[in-house]
């Protein structure tokens, strides 16, 4: 991944769209965005190919869906578990 | 309550003078590096920071330095059991007008963070910059030229050949 990711209007629009929400499926994010959920899909792999988001299958109401997640939020969840994790060790000792 | 949580908290309330640096800055642009406090520059007064502070009900106290190689000063405090610091833009190589927002977090672009890692040169520091220069090569000739500049190339080539550092960062980006 290239720090600085050429990216269409309509991509960096997404981007700063996932960046802003909670992790949430396409579909959820197209409605969210109110675009068709087609370009929305095409643009999440993109942006996912760029190393600038995630996907991950999740099962939600008994169906599974494609979670997004912006690279930034998900290595903030990672340091708030080690944190979390290290915390436990201290109060343990 | 999390690192994140009070990182948001902390940046609100010194909103708009204010970003994120130290190591959880690091880990947004990609370093994994465990921290468990949370470092600020802002662009104010301490007196304004302990203030602004107080009123959303942190205590926080100053230090002042005269030493040459020091901040001229640091507003500290614990919040909710989390360490925080607050340092002053100016002096930490951070430009008040470089700022990005990564997942809704005020940081300075890459950039400046690199320089404010190089001033402060320590071997943290440098295990950062390294570690960004081989997740976005890049910026490598970059801080390799920052690093020269504020006499600390040596030791950033050192982390830029360690082992561990190449085996965990090199090719990643």
């Amino acid at each position: 991944m290239a720090y600085m990711t050429k990216l269409t209007r309509r991509q960096k629009e997404l981007l700063a769209e996932i960046e802003q929400s909670r992790p949430m499926s396409i579909y959820a994010l197209a409605r969210h965005s109110g675009r068709n959920y087609r370009r929305v899909f095409d643009h999440v792999k993109q942006l996912a190919a760029a190393g600038l988001v995630d996907i991950s299958p999740q099962i939600r109401n008994g169906r599974q869906v494609s979670i997004v997640e912006s690279i930034y939020q998900q290595r903030m969840r990672r340091l708030d578990e080690i944190f979390a994790f290290k915390v436990k060790i201290d109060a343990t000792q | 309550m999390q690192l994140s949580e009070a990182a948001h908290r902390l940046l609100d309330i010194l909103d708009p003078d204010a970003v994120l640096i130290g190591g959880i800055c690091g880990a947004i642009y990609g370093v994994e590096r465990f921290t468990r406090d949370v470092d600020i520059a802002a662009d104010l007064e301490p007196e304004t920071i302990i203030q602004r502070l107080k009123d959303a009900g942190i205590d926080a106290a100053v230090r002042y330095s005269n030493e040459p190689d020091d901040l001229s000063w640091v507003v500290h405090g614990l919040f909710e059991g989390i360490e925080f610091q607050v340092l002053p833009a100016s002096e930490t190589g951070i430009s008040r007008g470089l700022f990005e927002v990564k997942a809704g977090y005020k940081v300075p672009d890459i950039h400046s963070f690199m320089v404010s890692k190089c001033i402060a040169a320590g071997q943290q520091d440098m295990h950062d910059v390294a570690a960004l220069c081989l997740l976005y090569p890049e910026l490598d000739s970059a801080g390799r030229e920052l690093a020269a500049k504020y006499g600390c190339l040596e030791k950033l080539e050192s982390w830029l050949s360690d082992r561990r550092l190449l085996q965990r960062y090199a090719g990643k980006g």
